[in-house]
C-alpha cells in the first residue's frame, strides 16, 4: 500500500471514530437531559391532576358521604378525556382495586403499583411498539385509599433519539465521503514532491545524473528534496570528473598508440630496406641513422610515460630545495645542446629556497627549458626567473623564439601535442613535456601560466602557491 | 617510372617511402605542409599523390577535396585504422589507404596496382641488351625474341616491378603460383635459374642471402 493510501485511510478512520464516539455521547446526553426533563413536566403533571382530582373528589365528597366506584369515575373521567389527546392515560385504584384506566395496553407486570402509601414510584416499561412512563402514588388525606397513576407514552423521546442517531449515520456518512475526497486530494497534493523525488531517484538511477527535483516548498520535504539536488548536483560532478578521466586515459592511449605507429613504421621500414634492397653506401647510413633516431624517440617517450606514471603523491619526497642549484644541474644537463644552438641561459633569481621534490623541479625546469631551445633561433638566450610576488613563490621562464599562435597555446598542454612536428621529433620530443610539468605543479599546488606572441617569445609563469618556507 | 608526390611531415617517413621508390625507379617530391601540396602538384604534376592525414595547416581529407577534381590518383597513408576514417578516406575519392604501420613490398604493389589502373604504368622495360615488353609479353634480348613461359614471364614482371628489393621464395611463390599454392621454394629456384639463362641475366638477378632473389638495375 502506497504511503498517500496509509495516510488517507488512517485519517479517515480516526476522524470517523472520532465524530462516532462525538455523537454518541452528544446523543445520549441529549437524550438524557430530555428525558429528565419530560421526566419531571410528567412528575409535575401527575401531581396536578391528583390534586386537582383530590379536590374535585373533595366537592364531590361533600355532597356525598361514602365514596363509590361511580363517581370516582365521574371525577376522573373528564381528566382522562382531556389528557388522553395528550397521549397521557389516567388510572386510579381503590384499596388495590381498580376503579378505572383508559391504558389499553397490556403489560406483564405493573411494578410501580407496589408502592406503599406516601411513597411515589416512576417506572418506565415498553409495551409494545412504545415506551410508556408509569407514575403512581396515593392521594393525599383523607383519601390516602385511592391510588392514583399517571401513564405517560414517551415514545417520542426514544423516537428522537432514534432520529437523531439516524440523521447523525447520514450524516457522517456524507461527512466521511466528503472528507475522503478532500483528504485524497490533500494528501496527494503534499505527497506530490515525494513522487518527484521517487522519480528523479530512478531516472538518477538510471544514469541520468543531470536530474534534479523540482520542489519550492519550505517543509521537510522542500528540505530533503534541496539536500537531495545538493547530493545529485556533487554525484554528477563526481560522475563527471570520473568519465572526463576515463575519458581523457583512453585519449591518452590513443594519442599515444597513434604516436608510436610513426617511429615503429621507420624503424620497421628501414629494417625491411635494409635487408631487401640493393641500397648505396649513402642509403645505408641514413637508413641506419633514422632506426636509431626514431628507437631514440620511442625510447624518449617510454621514459617521459615512466616519468608521468611514477610521479604519484606518496613518491614525492618534499624538502627545502636550493633552486639555483637545481637551475646549474639543468644547464650542465643541456650545455652540449645550448652551445650547439649558441644559447645562453640568463639567470636573475632573486628567491632560491622553497619547499619542493628536488627530483620533480629538475625535470620540470629541463623540460621547459627543452621547449625554450626548441622554440628559440641560435644566438638568442633564455631567461630563468625566480621572484616573490604576493607572498607566493614564482618561476618564470622566457624564450625570445618563434612563439606560438593563440589556438596553439590552448593545445600545448595535449599530451602528445607538438607545435613543430617535423622539427621536434627530430630533437626527440616526444610531446609529452607540458604533460608532465603540469602533472609536477599539480603535486606542488602551483599553477602553470603560459603566453606566447608569434615570432617574439614564449612566457611560462609557475606560482607555487604553497611552497614559500621561512628561510 | 613515374612520379610521385609524397605529402608526410614526419621526414623519417617521408624519407622511407622516397628512399624505396627511388629503388623501384620512381621519381618522388616530399611536401610536408598541407598548404604547400597544390602548389606542389602545380609545379611537378604528379602520376600518383601519396597522401597523409594529419598534416600541419591542412589535413589530408580536406585536401582530397581540392585534389579530386585533378584526376591525380591519390593513395592515403595514415596512422587512423578506425574503419570511418578508411570509408571516409576511399569515399573521398581516393584510390587507396594504406595503415602505419606498412610493409615495403605492400606498398610498392598498391602503388603499382593504382598505376596500372590509370595506365601511367611504363610498359617496356630496358637494361642492357634486355627489353621487355610487358604489355605485351614479349621480352627481347640483342633484338631477337626470347620465349619465355608464362609462370617464367610472371616472375620477370614481378622482380622488374620489385626491382632493387629482395623478394622472398614464398612471397614469390605466392605472388606468382597464387596463396593456396603449396609446392616446394625449390620451384622457385628452378624458375630463376632458367630466366638467368634465358635472358643472361647471370649477373642481375641476385641471390640475397638467407632472403631471396633481388633484380639489380643500379
Amino acid at each position: 500500500m502506497k504511503l498517500w493510501q496509509k495516510m488517507v485511510l488512517s485519517i479517515i478512520i480516526v476522524f470517523v471514530l472520532g465524530m462516532d464516539i462525538v455523537a454518541y455521547v452528544l446523543i445520549n446526553k441529549s437524550y438524557a437531559l430530555n428525558k429528565t426533563t419530560e421526566y419531571s413536566a410528567a412528575q409535575n403533571e401527575q401531581f396536578f391532576i391528583k390534586k386537582s382530582l383530590s379536590q374535585s373528589i373533595a366537592s364531590t365528597a361533600g355532597n356525598y358521604t361514602a365514596l363509590n366506584l361511580d363517581n370516582l369515575k365521574s371525577n376522573i373521567i373528564p381528566y382522562a378525556d382531556y389528557y388522553r389527546n395528550q397521549k397521557v392515560y389516567l388510572e386510579l385504584y381503590i384499596n388495590n382495586e381498580i376503579v378505572y384506566s383508559n391504558f389499553n395496553n397490556s403489560m406483564n407486570s405493573r411494578p410501580e403499583l407496589n408502592i406503599g402509601i406516601g411513597e411515589q414510584s416512576r417506572i418506565a416499561q415498553d409495551s409494545g411498539e412504545s415506551r410508556y412512563l408509569f407514575i403512581a402514588s396515593y392521594l393525599a388525606e383523607p383519601y390516602s385509599k385511592l391510588k392514583f397513576v399517571y401513564i405517560k407514552d414517551v415514545q417520542g423521546l426514544m423516537d428522537y433519539k432514534k432520529q437523531i442517531t439516524d440523521y447523525f449515520v447520514i450524516i457522517s456518512l456524507v461527512a466521511a465521503l466528503c472528507l475522503s475526497c478532500i483528504i485524497i486530494l490533500l494528501v496527494w497534493k503534499l505527497t506530490r514532491p515525494l513522487r518527484a523525488l521517487t522519480k528523479a531517484t530512478g531516472e538518477i538511477a538510471k544514469g541520468h545524473y543531470q536530474q534534479r527535483v523540482q520542489i519550492n516548498s519550505q517543509d521537510e520535504i522542500g528540505e530533503f528534496a534541496r539536500n537531495f539536488n545538493i547530493m545529485a548536483g556533487s554525484v554528477e560532478t563526481h560522475v563527471q570528473l570520473l568519465s572526463n578521466a576515463t575519458a581523457e586515459k583512453q585519449r591518452f592511449i590513443d594519442n599515444l598508440a597513434h604516436e608510436m605507429r610513426t617511429p615503429i613504421t621507420a624503424i620497421m621500414g628501414y629494417g625491411e630496406f635494409l635487408k631487401y634492397a640493393n641500397y648505396s653506401e649513402e642509403e645505408r647510413i641514413k637508413a641506419l641513422d633514422y632506426i636509431i633516431s626514431q628507437s631514440e624517440r620511442m625510447q624518449n617517450m617510454s621514459l617521459k610515460l615512466l616519468d608521468l606514471a611514477g610521479i604519484r603523491k606518496d613518491q614525492i619526497c618534499f624538502g627545502n630545495i636550493k633552486l639555483d642549484e637545481i637551475v646549474e644541474r639543468v644547464e650542465a644537463t643541456l650545455a652540449h645542446r645550448l652551445t650547439e644552438n649558441k644559447l645562453e641561459i640568463k639567470k636573475i633569481l632573486q628567491h632560491t629556497v622553497l619547499w619542493a621534490d628536488a627530483h620533480l623541479m629538475e625535470s620540470l625546469l629541463l623540460n621547459l627549458l627543452e621547449n625554450a631551445i626548441r622554440a628559440s633561433s641560435p644566438g638568442g638566450s633564455i631567461d630563468v626567473l625566480s621572484y616573490v610576488k604576493h607572498e607566493q613563490f614564482v618561476l618564470q621562464i622566457s624564450d625570445h623564439g618563434q612563439g606560438m599562435a593563440e589556438d596553439e597555446i590552448q593545445k600545448v598542454r595535449e599530451p602528445f601535442y607538438r607545435v613543430d612536428k617535423a622539427r621536434s621529433s627530430q630533437n626527440g620530443g616526444a610531446g609529452l613535456g607540458l604533460a608532465l610539468c603540469e602533472q609536477i605543479c599539480l603535486l606542488h599546488q602551483a599553477t602553470m601560466n603560459i603566453s606566447s606572441t608569434l615570432n617574439i617569445g614564449t612566457t611560462v609563469e609557475i606560482i607555487f602557491y604553497n611552497s614559500m618556507t621561512t628561510l | 617510372m613515374a612520379n610521385i608526390l609524397i605529402v608526410e611531415d614526419e621526414m623519417a617517413i617521408a624519407d622511407l617511402i622516397a628512399m624505396n621508390l627511388k629503388l623501384v625507379g620512381h621519381a618522388t617530391t616530399q611536401i610536408d605542409d598541407g598548404n604547400e601540396v597544390m602548389a606542389a602538384i602545380q609545379a611537378t604534376t604528379p602520376d600518383l599523390i601519396i597522401l597523409d592525414v594529419m598534416l600541419p595547416n591542412k589535413d589530408g581529407f580536406e585536401l582530397m577535396k581540392e585534389i579530386a577534381p585533378l584526376g591525380v590518383p591519390v593513395i592515403f597513408l595514415t596512422a587512423k585504422d578506425q574503419l570511418d576514417d578508411k570509408i571516409m578516406g576511399l569515399r573521398s575519392g581516393a584510390d587507396d589507404y594504406i595503415v602505419k604501420p606498412f610493409a615495403i613490398i605492400e606498398l610498392i604493389t598498391r602503388i603499382e596496382t593504382v598505376l596500372k589502373r590509370y595506365q601511367v604504368h611504363s610498359s617496356i622495360f630496358r637494361l642492357e641488351q634486355l627489353e621487355v615488353r610487358l604489355d605485351e609479353h614479349v621480352v627481347l634480348l640483342n633484338d631477337e625474341q626470347v620465349d619465355l613461359t608464362t609462370k617464367e614471364f610472371s616472375l620477370l614482371t614481378l622482380l622488374i616491378a620489385n626491382q632493387n628489393l629482395a623478394l622472398s621464395r614464398e612471397k614469390l611463390l605466392s605472388l606468382v603460383w597464387g596463396v593456396e599454392f603449396m609446392g616446394e621454394t625449390r620451384t622457385i629456384d628452378v624458375h630463376i635459374q632458367k630466366l638467368r639463362k634465358k635472358l643472361s641475366l647471370e649477373d642481375r638477378i641476385k641471390t640475397v642471402y638467407k632472403v631471396g632473389y633481388r633484380l639489380e638495375v643500379r
